[in-house]
């Protein structure tokens, strides 16, 4: 039987081994969502789930009492996930300058796109997707986006200034829009091709007839 | 805000993908639970070994080590007695002083007229200071001397008369073979004498003397490789009837660890000592292992086998077995020694040792299920016994320490698994170096 968040708690203060594989099991699949938001795909995403549950056992002393432990551990493995990427890319103030402006929000897109988005796409698909940014960029819009960090808390983690974090949010939307939108593209062309191919030899086969 | 945020927070927040378990790698990643105390045994080891060391280069740099500034020290008149001679003369034992540690004196006695008071400006490269002396036996060139000396008064048969100089010299000039280097140090210029001169000179005691000792302490590393015979039918399987075992594969491997010991010993006979001490180990084995079984036991509720399950499809089972635990042991041991040369030791060692576990991880074999499963220490009994054989040789640095280098042999004599179906004893064997203090 599952134990106790308490027990669980307990257990891993005092180095439990089996304890802590329970706790491993309860929450392996949420924090490898986390690191997947974060990586560039799914072995980088293991490495990080892996370093973070070791810095969660390792550095349990950190915990609070009456921090949920749920909470406590997505903190520490979204930390450590931005600290490695941290210190494999160097973030820095610079900017990509490659983006042109363009569309920024959903809103700007028409009706039955902005459909397909909400209704179509797959939280696979969006990982996908994320994973084509540029890594600034999809640090950026997990940590303002889906984290919920504010500019502020951003510029100190990352090392960024408050502007640079705004301006490489903005750029991160267009980037990733376009790249949702190239794909929408692509796919509504192939959807009209497949149309024009059945009419085709639907013409051909009455033809035939 | 902005409708991609709450777009990508939709998708994304609760992403929870479907991965399969890590919890092997994470926790051969894991740093063993007391690694705390590990290291603590470490330091401790090495700072004994360092200071022993330390101390040794310290006392053979550096022999001025007792006598403070200001202190004056007594000449004292002591007995008539004969030299070399016929002559008797009336003797009074000049200042001098030795070289080295009381338990290995190297001095120079002259017998010559009354030296007034020695400041420790004279003294000052000495340990000790000699007061009296007086022949033992007759006045012969190698007899021994009794001495007295600011140390205390001693009988030493090392310390004789080596020399007659009577009238001879102005110097004291007889020097041990092979201390001309230390004497020289020592032979001060002294008034004439007129009356009979000897020159008696204490020999060293030689490294050899550290095997003269009782009481030794000494502080041991050692490397070790340990074993678990995994027997299949017998300790690997329990649960599983022994007809229908298909082992593909089956490796095992010793894995190197380490330990450290303290640990004394005292020599109660000239061959024979008593040992015991405290002893850290960490011991670890592993197996790798591929195999069927056509039939799984049946348990009751208190985990006692029943009766088989005849399985229509083979099972497949695999156990990549990794062990890790670490004991502290209490050893008892007696060991014959045998003196090859003055400075060399032969050693064999036999012994028990009553052995608490610390702690203990890994992965296993749950025998219910035949799946991996992590290993802790509830998985093992507390304390086990073991028999320990050893062998090996020490060798005498100088009269107080001499370092060790022997090969043991340890073999668990009780199952240590908690599990009445299994039977574990591991075995290990290792090289341990030594580093060990005379104390008397």
């Amino acid at each position: 039987m599952l134990k106790s968040e308490a027990e669980h708690i307990q257990g891993i203060q005092k180095g439990d081994r089996s304890i802590m594989q329970e706790v491993y099991e309860l929450y392996r699949r949420k924090v490898f969502g986390i690191c997947l938001r974060y990586a560039e795909n799914k072995e980088e995403a293991a490495d990080f789930a892996h370093d973070g549950f070791l810095k969660v056992f390792t550095e349990f002393g950190k915990f609070k009492s009456g921090t949920p432990l749920e909470a406590w551990i997505a903190t520490v493995i979204r930390n450590n996930t931005i600290n490695q990427i941290r210190k494999k890319s160097r973030l820095s103030n610079n900017v990509f300058v490659d983006e042109s402006y363009g569309v920024t929000d959903v809103d700007d897109i028409d009706q039955e796109e902005q459909d397909y988005w909400m209704k179509t796409i797959t939280s696979e698909e969006v990982l996908v997707f994320m994973g084509e940014l540029p890594l600034k960029y999809r640090l950026i819009l997990n940590m303002y986006a889906i984290d919920g960090m504010t500019h502020a808390e951003i510029a100190a983690f990352t090392g960024m200034s408050e502007g640079t974090s705004k301006s490489q949010l903005s750029r991160a939307r267009v980037k990733l829009i376009q790249l949702i939108r190239n794909d929408y593209q692509k796919k509504s062309e192939v959807k009209r091709n497949n149309i024009s191919k059945v009419n085709i030899t639907t013409v051909q086969y009455e033809q035939v007839r | 805000m902005n409708k991609l945020d709450d777009f990508l927070k939709h998708k994304l927040e609760n992403v929870v993908p479907d991965i399969p378990t890590g919890w092997d790698a994470l926790s051969a990643s894991l740093p063993a639970k007391k690694s705390g105390r590990i290291l603590a045994v470490w330091v401790f080891s090495l700072l004994v070994i360092g200071g022993a060391i330390t101390s040794m280069l310290v006392t053979k740099s550096n022999p001025s080590l007792k006598l403070a500034d200001g202190n004056v020290i007594e000449p004292k008149v002591i007995s008539t007695h004969q030299v070399s001679t016929t002559e008797t003369v009336k003797s009074e034992v000049e200042n001098e002083t030795a070289l080295i540690a009381p338990a290995s004196i190297t001095a120079s006695v002259k017998s010559t007229q009354i030296t007034p008071k020695l400041t420790v400006a004279e003294t000052k490269q000495s340990h000790v200071t000699l007061t009296t002396y007086e022949p033992i036996a007759n006045n012969s060139i190698g007899n021994s001397v009794k001495i007295a000396t600011s140390e205390g008064a001693f009988e030493n048969k090392a310390l004789s008369v080596v020399e007659d100089i009577n009238a001879k010299s102005e110097e004291l000039k007889a020097i041990a073979p092979g201390l001309q280097d230390q004497s020289a140090a020592t032979t001060q210029k002294r008034s004439p004498n007129k009356t009979s001169k000897s020159t008696v000179h204490a020999k060293p005691k030689g490294r050899g003397d550290f095997h003269k000792g009782k009481l030794f302490v000494s502080a041991t590393i050692s490397l070790v490789g340990s074993y678990r015979s995994f027997a299949l039918n017998k300790g690997g399987a329990p649960f599983v009837n022994k007809q229908y075992d298909y082992v593909r594969q089956n490796s095992e491997q010793a894995r190197v660890t380490h330990g450290a010991t303290l640990a004394l010993e005292y020599r109660f006979l000239p061959n024979f000592s008593i040992q015991s001490g405290i002893s850290y180990s960490k011991l670890g084995f592993q197996s790798n292992f591929d195999f069927e079984v056509s039939d799984k036991a049946i348990t009751d509720n208190n985990g006692r086998i029943i009766g088989y399950e005849i399985l229509p499809i083979p099972l497949q089972v695999v156990l990549n077995s990794k062990t890790n635990f670490s004991v502290l042991r209490i050893p008892v041991g007696l060991n014959y020694n045998l003196l090859f040369n003055t400075n060399s030791l032969f050693h064999l060692y036999l012994g028990g040792s009553q052995n608490i576990l610390l702690s203990a991880d890994g992965v296993g074999l749950n025998s219910l299920t035949m799946e991996q499963k992590a290993i802790s220490k509830t998985d093992f009994v507390n304390t086990a016994r073991e028999l320990c054989f050893g062998l090996g040789v020490n060798f005498a640095l100088s009269p107080l320490y001499g370092i060790g280098v022997d090969l043991s042999y340890n073999k668990y004599i009780n199952n240590i698994s908690k599990n009445n179906y299994e039977n574990i004893a591991p075995f290990s064997g290792g090289i341990n170096v030594s580093v060990g203090r005379k104390i008397f």
